[in-house]
């Protein structure tokens, strides 16, 4: 996506390696404890500062001046141990997750995450090399898959069972499975294109899945629990999420919901207009989900609240007229296209949308969409 | 993160939490507006020990990560209005002094694109800032409106001019990057 393609230039020329490293935490935890005297930002600060002490102390003096040279309290200043690496024995599940999931959000190299891996005990499960088509591109993927796990077991065990059942979770043949997924260009390094996680809720009877893909526009992962509870929605619902995703619709899981990244709802077979409803834990479960088409359908605005990914949406149909029934749901919607749509409102409506930054729109239908140009939104026909 | 955030984490929770999870984009943000990869380190160090000081105020009104962004730029501005700063800005040169590791790239298309990243980059600080929010950090405009201290509309106004600048410096038959594919 463009947006995205702009985000890799400017990451590409603001640096290819992590800018963040340990050195950073090492400098703020030797700072905190030992503030740095040397700050150049402070200058004018520190200047102002020893003119007003010095002044200070100067009336102190004279008002104090029985004990002028009587010792102050020490600065308390508040010392906390650093974090201690490299406690590999003690290390907890979630530090574990945080610290893979802080190493795969920046631009590993696989030696890196397959070193990281290593020292968690990871094994690896599965290795494949696939290509897909993404926007157009055929990529070549490598596929790996890791259970991490204290006990010794054949990898291949797991090779039937993967993603890991709860049971394998409950019975502690591992704590945490691992997939990643990387682009393999030539001539360049391989880079990680998606990063999926499975662990045993707190409760211990649920797996969380925490999924992180390139192609999200929040470069951060998404977590859903339950992944493996069948979803329960009407039939077109289940339909549309099955094409989307090419699986079977009646064997779509939770977990399959967060994968979901564009969805097209048609009702336009139907008489009247489809009203998408359901239980809102499985919209809220489409975390990726940011891209919807609803051709004779309508949403309402507590539904579209669920999904906060949702960047680009399209009214097809008699489904709205104003807005004023789902504006409080788009908020952060970023595109949006009414040309085929009912809407009949004003610019002022479009405007309620506070993120919005482009609108397709028939121009007869809102002439004084100049005002949405002078707003700084893009507005095509 | 929502509710009190100050009682669920102490300041050095709250430090390590949000270098761990922010620490990466904070930096790549500051960089865009101080364009020197030393300074981009101290102003770092700076944010989060204004974090740490300031985390007793944080009342989790805003996202802990627009709650830091903020704190990024503050810095930066005060970076960028500061005597040191005029008198160590020679000139621009941010694009001689890239990453030392960056490797050329030379397929056309990516050229392409890192033609606009440069024009964007180019940019003064009141246009640049709100195409890296939305673009490097994924921003709304609601988001950027409540991190540069301005409104909603001051956003979208900028955002458009931002726009006009960047198509004015790029080269004809240059991709137009806020086409979104449907």
């Amino acid at each position: 996506m463009d947006h995205q393609r702009v985000k890799k230039a400017l990451d590409r020329q603001i640096s290819e390696r992590p800018l963040f490293t340990n050195k950073d935490k090492e400098r703020f935890y030797k700072k905190k404890t030992h503030p740095d005297r040397h700050s150049f930002f402070h200058l004018p600060k520190l200047i102002t500062a020893l003119f007003a002490l010095c002044i200070a102390g100067a009336s102190i003096y004279v008002f104090h001046s029985d004990h002028p040279f009587q010792k102050s309290e020490p600065v308390n200043v508040e010392e906390t141990p650093s974090p201690s690496p490299n406690e590999v024995e003690d290390i907890s599940l979630i530090e574990k997750i945080d610290e893979l999931k802080h190493l795969l959000l920046n631009v590993p190299a696989q030696e890196d995450a397959a070193a990281l891996i290593e020292r968690y005990n990871g094994i690896e499960v599965m290795a494949d090399s696939t290509t897909r088509i993404e926007d157009g591109n055929e990529l070549n993927l490598l596929k790996q898959s890791y259970a991490f796990t204290e006990n010794t077991i054949d990898p291949l065990s797991f090779q039937s069972d993967w993603p890991p059942s709860i049971q394998s979770f409950q019975r502690e043949d591992l704590d945490l499975a691992l997939n990643l997924e990387w682009i393999d260009q030539e001539d360049q390094p391989l880079h990680l294109a998606k990063a999926e996680l499975f662990y045993l809720a707190e409760n211990g009877e649920e797996i969380v899945k925490e999924l992180f893909s390139l192609y999200s526009m929040k470069h951060d992962f998404k977590k859903v629990s339950g992944v493996n509870q069948p979803v329960i929605l009407d039939d077109l619902i289940l339909s549309s999420i099955g094409r989307s995703l090419n699986k079977d619709p009646d064997s779509l899981t939770k977990g399959d919901l967060l994968e979901l990244e564009k969805l097209t709802i048609n009702g336009s077979h139907l008489n009247g207009i489809y009203d998408v409803k359901g239980d809102l834990e499985y919209f809220e479960a489409m975390k990726s989900l940011r891209v919807l088409k609803l051709n004779q359908a309508i949403m309402k605005d507590t539904v579209f609240k669920k999904i906060p990914s949702l960047e680009q949406l399209t009214f097809i149909g008699p489904t709205v007229l104003d807005l004023s029934s789902v504006q409080e749901g788009l908020q952060n919607l970023r595109y949006l296209n009414i040309m085929n749509s009912s809407f009949n409102g004003t610019a002022e409506d479009i405007l309620k949308l506070e993120s919005l930054n482009i609108v397709t729109l028939d121009p007869t239908v809102v002439p004084e969409y100049e005002k949405l140009q002078f707003e700084g939104i893009d507005v095509r026909w | 993160m929502t509710g009190n955030p100050n009682d669920t984490f102490t300041r050095d929770e709250a430090v390590e939490f949000i270098m761990n999870q922010y620490g990466e984009s904070l930096k790549r943000t500051i960089y865009t507006y101080v364009k020197n990869y030393h300074t981009t380190d101290d102003i770092f160090q700076n944010v989060l020990i204004q974090i740490y000081r300031k985390w007793d105020q944080f009342n989790g009104q805003s996202h802990i990560k627009t709650w830091s962004v903020r704190i990024a730029i503050n810095q930066c501005k005060d970076y960028l209005r500061s005597p040191l700063h005029r008198i160590k800005l020679v000139r621009n040169k941010w694009l001689d002094q890239k990453d030392p590791h960056q490797i050329e790239h030379t397929v056309m298309q990516k050229e392409q694109w890192n033609e606009i990243a440069n024009a964007i980059l180019q940019l003064p600080i009141k246009y640049r800032e709100v195409m890296i929010l939305t673009f490097q950090q994924d921003m709304t405009q609601k988001e950027i409106a409540e991190v540069t201290n301005t409104n909603v509309s001051t956003v979208k106004t900028r955002m458009q001019r931002a726009r006009q600048l960047v198509k004015e410096q790029v080269d004809e038959g240059v991709l137009d990057p806020w086409i979104i594919n449907e």
